[in-house]
């Protein structure tokens, strides 16, 4: 039994399924699923019913996964089962979403829910005009790390024994070794310097995307996507530090030699720092729907009548409603519709750059540790 | 500014963009020299094609209401303090108006019912300044004519007595 085993069995998969349990709370209530439908059918029996056995599937299902990790963890040493429980807690939540999604859809196609209603979008300009700034100064923490681990290893350098380890099993045993060349020696801090950028450009792409407001209520909703804003770019700033932190033990340990990795100090700041996005989306909802709303913003002089609903936007929501292609729309990032953070919009031929820049950070790491 | 767009009516996309600034310029909401988001910027927002708002930002150039230069964006160019209208305005407005106004009668709207309508709508779009001036004008006369000093009462009144 070893801290690898606990983590890949028990914990990664926990995670995934108690963030699934909490997404149907923080989507909204007008995007039950994955599907939008107006205020006025937001307490239809069709979606309590839905997600009701959403949560007696994770929780049933999920709790039998969970307990088989730690029973399997307990009786003896295999060496970890990697992924798999994780990617089983995953397809289990994916079945229980598209089930839900599908009996939803039907519904509201069978009442025609938006019928005769003034389908609506609202923009509040001043969201452009005059931005929100980005927290540049949280990002201070990955980037002291990431200075802190160039400057030890340039330090430990000279005294770092000749053979590397580049890859380590699942249980954490070295076995791939890698003569010491800058490029081996200094794979972590590259990593740390890589993962940092592309979060820090994430997020700062995310202030420049869409807020997706409520036409009944577009002041409000521009406020709390303000709000959201900032506080999750802060939240994924302190992750991006909390993950050079996990890459720094782990630099530590190779720049010693050490054949056995020691996952603790590892997992550690990683989960502090899962946690605490998990931790912001919950108390902030997707879109800033849980921050509460100070009474001076008003819904201005401009307010729509009370006939806007958000207009039905689901058509652009193919493959179970995961991924957003729209040719005509501009944006690259959009706001997700199940769940918390945002999407690539599949439409842009843009998204492609976005794509092979983050799909290229691993094989790049691959190549340099080769 | 809140900008709301009825995706499910007849009226193009372009036409209710120009549509709201210039209700949004008349309001106050943006006064001369009000920055507007970017053609891309306001298309990604509305995730519609950039092109139409292309269409709403020229006609409101050519109609003198917004500038858009390449270094700054589009910029409102006046509102109703910036001084009065073109003769070319006024004569194209009214053209518009006598259409507005006969399909009112047309439809059996009365001469009174049109004035106060006017005077509502006026009045929507400046409401404080509405009450500011109502003491300013001889008693007899409705409240609802007050805002009309806003542009030029004396206008109004002779174009809507026309066709009542």
């Amino acid at each position: 039994m070893t801290t690898g085993e606990w983590f890949s069995n028990v914990i990664a998969p926990l995670l995934v399924l108690a963030t699934a349990w909490l997404a149907p709370a923080l989507s909204g209530p007008t995007l039950p699923f994955g599907v939008r439908v107006p205020a006025a059918y937001t307490d239809a029996p069709v979606i309590a019913r839905q997600r009701g056995a959403y949560r007696l599937l994770l929780g049933g299902a999920g709790a039998v996964l969970v307990l088989a990790g730690a029973g399997l963890t307990l009786a003896g040493p295999h060496g970890g089962y990697g992924a798999l429980p994780s990617l089983l807690a995953l397809a289990l939540c994916l079945a229980g979403y598209l089930r839900a999604r599908r009996a939803i859809r039907a519904v509201k196609q069978r009442e025609g829910w938006f019928q005769g209603l003034r389908q609506t979008v609202a923009v509040d300009t001043s969201l452009r005009t005059d931005p929100e700034r980005f927290p540049w100064l949280w990002a201070a923490p990955a980037l002291l790390v990431l200075v802190v681990t160039a400057v030890t290893g340039v330090v430990r350098y000279p005294s770092m024994p000749d053979r590397l380890p580049t890859h380590y099993q699942g249980a954490g045993t070295a076995d791939h070794f890698a003569a010491k060349t800058l490029g081996s020696a200094f794979a972590p801090v590259v990593a740390q310097a890589a993962l940092t950028a592309i979060l820090l450009l994430l997020m700062w792409l995310t202030f420049r995307s869409r807020a997706d407001l409520d036409p009944a209520r577009p002041a409000a909703t521009a406020y709390q996507h303000r709000r959201f804003l900032g506080r999750m770019a802060v939240a994924m700033l302190l992750l991006a530090a909390c993950i050079d932190l996990t890459l720094l033990a782990a630099a530590w340990q190779i720049w010693h030699g050490d054949r056995t990795l020691s996952l603790t100090p590892l997992l550690v700041p990683a989960l502090a720092g899962a946690g605490l996005v998990i931790g912001t989306a919950v108390l902030s909802g997707q879109n800033g729907g849980r921050i509460p709303v100070p009474e001076g913003v008003t819904n201005g002089t401009a307010a729509p009548d009370t006939g806007a609903v958000h207009h039905d936007d689901d058509r652009y929501w193919r493959a179970g409603g995961l991924f957003y292609a729209n040719r005509q729309d501009p944006a690259l990032l959009v706001p997700k519709r199940f769940g918390i953070g945002w999407t690539v919009n599949l439409g842009n031929p843009r998204t492609l750059l976005l794509v092979v820049l983050i799909a290229g950070f691993p094989l790049a790491m691959d190549l340099l540790t080769r | 500014m809140i900008l709301s767009i009825d995706l499910s009516g007849d009226i193009p996309i372009y036409q209710q963009i120009r549509d709201r600034i210039v209700e949004a310029i008349a309001s106050g909401g943006l006064a001369e020299g009000s920055a507007l988001p970017s053609t891309r910027q306001l298309a990604a927002d509305l995730a519609i094609n950039f092109h139409t708002v292309n269409k709403a930002y020229d006609q409101l150039r050519q109609e003198g209401l917004v500038r858009v230069n390449r270094k700054s964006g589009a910029v409102v160019q006046r509102d109703a303090r910036s001084g009065p209208p073109t003769a070319q305005f006024t004569e194209e407005w009214q053209a518009r108006l006598r259409t507005l106004l006969a399909e009112a009668v047309a439809h059996g709207v009365g001469g009174p019912a049109v004035l106060a309508a006017c005077g509502t709508t006026l009045a929507s779009f400046a409401p404080e300044h509405a009450a500011d001036r109502t003491p300013e004008h001889a008693p007899g006369r409705t409240p609802e004519h007050a805002p009309g000093s806003a542009s030029d009462p004396g206008h109004l009144t002779a174009d809507l007595g026309e066709p009542a």
